[in-house]
């Protein structure tokens, strides 16, 4: 496990000395394997399937995100493939009847949002980067992180067993409302295909309960000297958060995925109403109500939303600094504002229910809660744009993202406090307009930040024992760049409009529709299908300048050198050896301006050795 | 020789502070020079000794429990809003109802009268409460912990071992008393589909009574980990977060009792 | 502090409400008139069970953090 420093071409590549005058070592090697003493020989599958190394657990997640997402992405695609020219049929499949458009839609939600935006954010990067930006040498727990990720896995596997399944796969969308859900008579595929649905989030939930008391006291307990609560980076702190959120919310999904399986299994009514006649059988012993899966769904929900978009937040905030050189405008308060961002996240679960005969006062508290949410976020936004104002960024991809996510972000944003008021919802309600806002400000910005912590991060994606860390190509990073934002405006832009001429969500087909009023108000939303279309297609395959980039940077990219891109954090510090003490004298992003020239004083260096 | 020494920099540094003293509230005074610093973990060694600016591994000779408490814990509040989440439904069905053909609202609540056999359950688990935590005391015995991890025996599991036995068994006991009331009630013709309240008995008894199983068998690995662990830390912890586990149980077993006994 | 004054400060915000018309689709609204007092009182119960356990759980871990190292 010792690196080799007899191979080619390592000793050559030191070519950025750091500034601040600290020791370092001339290879960037990423941290050894510390868990394994360099005498034992492990078997393969302990080393590198079940590994309890957070790096390799952290490069796992990322790679069973990166399946999720191409599938998704796939599947999206047929969505959209499907809507603007519905007599299109699939190679192997024939046409896409009603229920495949609707599984289509329920796995891809199901996937983008569980299985890439709950996974690598939290658990893909916050694994790979977090015990090394808080100076720890492993996390808290090492084998239940594995644990947490082979039942992840798991819990894919079962998701993508139940297209498969007898009948087919699940219709009820990612948010499975009964009776639709309850009931397996009630559609196709709400047999045996919900129950694999129900039986992988139930896997997943757990999963990610573990991950989240993992991370969570990793931060609390296992921070180096020094290593205050306000010197830790942001992006600990929205990890810590999302964690935190993800051990209330995913219990409560729990719950209620338990309570949904006894509706279907054992003869319970929690959420079916009595007298609910389906397909002339009729269901419902008690008194259920939809309303009380609707409730329980949204309360897990939406802080669901919030842990995939704070580990971004933070990271966009550190990416800003670094390469604007700029210390992070008002770094306490961002703090306050992830915390408060995850405490009200909490409190706004109505939002998604204005139309489902809330009590008017429930509606109203909601409304105010939401738009109160508002409030922390502009403040990240202003602070973001104050700690580049007038500042001449590099021009790196990993910025770019940083900056397309802020861009993202607020157009995304904007569109909140309009789906806040609930009159307005009222007609906004399963509309166009509200994929259009959750898709440019979680999907788009989610995704931009786990591109900016891809480019970012690459040195320690790419860099394991055996092999050196490399960088991404920058001028493949541009064209991913522009593509994927021209691409991401060009697909979700449009998408307002037809949401404000009432297309509504889930509908498999728009022509055809019998009852003219139906059909007028549909037909008007027809001419902007084809151009969504084509740009969906545009911004997938501006992706493929990415996966070419990762492949060809994963064996040819360019050596990094130690702290490539001057940052001041930890995980950019030179390796530690193992009996070494970590150490940290200052807050981060500590970057200065001294007789004209920009310099810089990373975490790690002690105050003696400068000056 | 220059008649006036001038100064080549006549503008006043701002002086920094270091940061340390400002911003870190083990060291320096918490930044208004009145309040004394917080939490300082010491050996009783007097200043400078704060053991949380050691290293990881070395900060105290409680510090892999802590943190393997603090899991623990952190596992438990998720548990928490697990139950809480079947409680607010459990309420909200309560007093749902339903209107039938000639407009009479009807609620099908009908309390599902809890068996008799539930409150020995209930003092079984308590009494198993208490053994846990004698269980667990008697890990932290100093002189015998000090013996055990100077190699001279294992006092401490000696002593323990037979407590952590006596846990297991009454959990086990408290199981099968709860299949007991199940199987009472099933003779009464209410099984779980009767009645929504008999949902919820059902549903939580089994949802408390699978955390039991799992907490009998962290228990039994706890007595695996007596016999078999090798440092003495270990199983004081092992034995440490089984316990804590079981009581929080506990706690959750009274409160949901009170509501089914209580308010349906 | 200033951050402690301003989170007490919206969280008085959400406790003073007005009441607001009422909103509904079909089925949706259906349900809703089903649902008569008691009901909507149980709901407001659960809500505020449900919130109150996993604030109190949320701020309650940030306050013991911030307090302890």
């Amino acid at each position: 496990m010792t690196p080799n420093p007899q191979a080619p071409g390592f000793r050559e590549k030191h070519c950025h000395p750091e500034r601040s005058g600290a020791e370092s070592k001339d290879l960037q090697f990423a941290r050894a394997a510390t868990d394994a003493s360099p005498l034992k020989e492990e078997s393969f599958l302990r080393r590198c399937v079940f590994s309890t190394d957070h790096r390799v657990i952290g490069r796992q997640y990322l790679v069973l995100a990166l399946i999720s997402v191409a599938i998704g992405t796939v599947l999206s695609l047929l969505m959209r493939l499907h809507l603007t020219w519905p007599e299109i049929g699939l190679p192997l499949h024939g046409p896409i009847l009603p229920e495949d458009y609707l599984a289509l839609v329920t796995f891809h939600g199901t996937l983008m949002i569980f299985y890439v935006l709950t996974t690598a954010p939290q658990s893909g990067f916050g694994n790979l980067i977090l015990p090394s930006q808080i100076g720890a040498r492993h996390m808290a727990f090492p084998r239940l992180n594995a644990a947490a990720f082979w039942l992840t896995a798991v819990a894919l596997v079962t998701l993508l067993s139940a297209t498969l399944a007898q009948g087919g796969g699940p219709i009820s969308g990612w948010t499975a409302y009964p009776p639709l859900s309850a009931v397996a008579s009630a559609g196709p595929g709400q047999g045996l295909g919900m129950d694999l649905w129900l039986a992988s989030l139930g896997l997943f939930s757990i999963a990610t309960t573990i991950a989240s008391v993992n991370t969570l006291t990793t931060v609390i307990r296992c921070r180096c000297e020094g290593m205050t609560w306000e010197r830790l980076p942001l992006t600990v702190w929205g990890w810590f958060t999302a964690a935190l959120l993800s051990l209330l919310a995913f219990s409560v999904l729990l719950a209620a995925l338990l309570l949904l399986f006894c509706d279907r299994h054992a003869g319970t009514s929690f959420f079916v109403p009595a007298g609910d006649i389906v397909g002339r059988t009729l269901h419902g012993g008690g008194n259920g109500s939809p309303l009380l899966w609707l409730h329980l769904f949204w309360f897990f929900g939406h802080p669901e939303v919030y842990i995939a978009i704070l580990p971004g937040m933070g990271l966009t905030s550190m990416v800003l600094g670094n390469f604007a050189r700029r210390r992070i405008f008002g770094y306490r308060i961002m703090i306050a504002t992830t915390l408060l961002i995850g405490f009200l996240g909490i409190l706004v679960w109505g939002h998604h229910m204005f139309v489902a005969g809330l009590n008017p006062f429930a509606g109203t508290a909601f409304s105010v809660s939401t738009m109160a949410i508002a409030i922390p976020a502009a403040a990240k936004v202003l602070s973001w744009l104050a700690t580049i104002w007038r500042s001449r960024p590099e021009p790196k991809s990993a910025m770019l993202f940083a900056l397309g996510f802020v861009s993202l972000f607020v157009t995304g944003g904007l569109t909140g406090p309009i789906l806040a008021q609930p009159i307005l919802d009222q007609y906004l309600h399963n509309t166009f307009f509200v994929v259009a806002h959750f898709h440019i400000i979680m999907a788009m910005a989610g995704v931009f930040g786990l591109f900016s912590a891809t480019y970012y991060w690459f040195p320690q994606i790419a860099g394991t024992p055996l092999r050196p860390a490399r960088l991404m190509s920058e001028t493949l990073g541009r064209i991913h760049f522009w593509g994927t934002l021209a691409g991401a405006y060009a697909t979700f832009l449009p998408m307002h409009i037809t949401g404000l001429e009432g297309e509504p969500r889930h509908y498999a087909q728009l022509t055809g529709i019998p009852g003219q009023q139906a059909a007028h108000l549909l037909a008007r939303t027809i001419p902007l299908q084809a151009p969504i279309t084509f740009a969906a297609i545009f911004l997938a395959a501006a992706q493929l300048p990415f996966l070419l980039n990762l492949v060809v940077s994963l064996r040819n990219g360019r050596l990094a050198p130690p702290n490539p891109w001057n940052a001041t954090t930890l995980e950019w510090a030179p390796e530690p050896s193992p009996d070494e003490t970590i150490a940290v004298h200052r807050a981060p992003c500590d970057y200065r301006q001294r007789n004209n020239e920009a310099t810089f004083l990373p975490q790690w260096v002690s105050d003696s050795s400068t000056e | 020789m220059p008649g006036t020494l001038t100064p080549i920099d006549t503008e006043r540094r701002p002086q920094r502070r270091p940061e340390r003293r400002t911003d870190d509230p083990d060291h320096g005074d918490g930044g208004n020079g009145r309040r004394p610093p917080t939490d300082k973990r010491t050996g009783g060694g007097g200043d400078n000794d704060n053991w949380n600016d050691r290293p990881q591994g070395h900060r105290g000779p409680r510090e892999k429990l802590k943190r393997c408490r603090q899991g623990v814990f952190l596992a438990l509040a998720g548990d928490v809003m697990f139950f809480v989440a079947i409680v607010s439904a459990f309420f909200v069905s309560q007093s749902s109802g339903r209107w039938d053909a000639y407009n009479n609202y009807i609620n099908q609540w009908l309390p599902t009268a809890i068996p008799p056999v539930l409150w020995l359950n209930t003092a079984v688990l308590v009494l198993s409460s208490v053994t846990a935590e004698v269980a667990r005391r008697k890990m932290f015995n100093q002189i015998d912990a000090m013996e055990e991890w100077f190699g001279l025996g294992r006092p401490t599991s000696r002593r323990a071992m037979p407590w952590l036995v006596a846990t297991a068994f009454l959990g086990l006991l408290f199981l099968a008393g709860q299949f007991l009331a199940w199987h009472q009630l099933n003779l009464q013709g209410v099984f779980m589909r009767s009645n929504v309240s008999s949902h919820f008995f059902f549903l939580i008894t089994g949802a408390h009574g699978l955390h039991l199983v799992l907490g009998v068998g962290a228990l039994v690995g706890a007595v695996f980990g007596l016999r078999y662990s090798k440092q003495v830390e270990n199983r004081q912890i092992i034995v440490d977060c089984s316990v804590w586990y079981w009581h929080s149980m506990g706690i959750v077993w009274l409160f949901l009792f009170t509501l089914l006994a209580f308010f349906q | 502090m200033h951050s402690l004054r301003r989170q007490m400060l919206l969280v008085a915000l959400l406790a003073a409400t007005p009441a607001a018309c009422a909103q509904g689709c079909a089925q949706c609204r259906d349900n809703a008139a089903a649902t008569p007092p008691q009901t909507q009182g149980a709901y407001r119960h659960a809500i505020i069970l449900l919130v109150a356990t996993a604030g109190t759980i949320f701020t309650g871990t940030v306050v013991l953090l911030k307090r302890s190292r």
